[in-house]
């Protein structure tokens, strides 16, 4: 893939990232049709820039500060949204495809997971983004993007044991 | 290798849902209408030379006021031969 993002190929673009995008905006909104208008907005911006692909830190800083803007500019939706946030995983709509019970646990515990440590965790598993980028997109030190991420894990490693 | 690689792999297996095709249509439909808008604009920023108009009245006066000069200078230049 090019660095420079050209007219016609945000296609291509957009089906390498869109999935992890999409998963990254419904950390902050559960709702799927809520999701989509963010990462639409946030890619049309982006591309619009021209900024380059490689720059995937600012391509997700831009989908968390729209998600962000939405939010705050609806009090009554972040209200819902927080009440959303601390009801349980059932209430909202899968954001993974399960094909097993296992994976289907794996998914609660994800979402049962702190926000700061969920959105690190989306961003390095599902979006494969260096703990630097992480760290540049959420405007924390790569120590404490990578000091959540293991804090996710252990959390999670923890909630999937057998009891 | 670390304590938490096996963990990693199966989450990795997760596969996050899909986008819509109706949030792919509309993206697309938001960059062909730009794409619409910068066309219809670059049309509008060309810029036109004005057709060339005869006007037929400055051109009868024009030859008019030749005639009657040619006219002038054949009687005095005939005058002035008459003369010497």
């Amino acid at each position: 893939m090019e660095n420079v993002a050209n007219h016609e190929d945000w296609k291509v673009c957009f089906s390498e990232y869109g999935p992890g995008l999409l998963l990254f905006a419904r950390q902050w909104v559960r709702s799927p049709a809520d999701a989509e208008d963010i990462v639409q907005e946030a890619f049309v911006k982006f591309w619009r820039r021209n900024h380059r692909i490689d720059n995937r830190a600012l391509l997700y800083a831009t989908v968390r500060s729209i998600a962000l803007d939405l939010i705050r500019r609806d009090s009554r939706r972040a209200r819902r949204e927080a009440e959303v946030f601390s009801d349980a995983a059932q209430s909202s709509q899968p954001q993974f495809a399960v094909e097993d019970e296992s994976q289907r646990a794996l998914a609660v515990a994800v979402d049962l997971l702190p926000h700061e440590q969920r959105e690190v965790l989306v961003m390095k598993i599902w979006n494969e983004l260096t703990f630097a980028e992480i760290g540049s997109a959420l405007e924390i030190s790569q120590n404490t993007a990578a000091s959540r991420y293991r804090y996710a894990l252990s959390a999670l490693k923890k909630n999937l044991q057998p009891q | 290798m670390n304590d938490f690689s096996e963990l990693e792999n199966e989450l990795k297996k997760l596969r996050p849902t899909q986008p819509s095709a109706e949030l792919l249509a509309r993206i697309d439909a938001v960059f062909a209408k730009a794409d619409s808008n910068q066309k219809t604009g670059d049309i509008a920023k060309i810029i036109h030379p004005t057709r060339f108009k005869v006007s037929w009245l400055s051109l009868g006066l024009g030859l008019a006021a030749a005639a009657i000069f040619l006219i002038f200078a054949r009687l005095v230049l005939g005058r002035q031969s008459t003369w010497a």
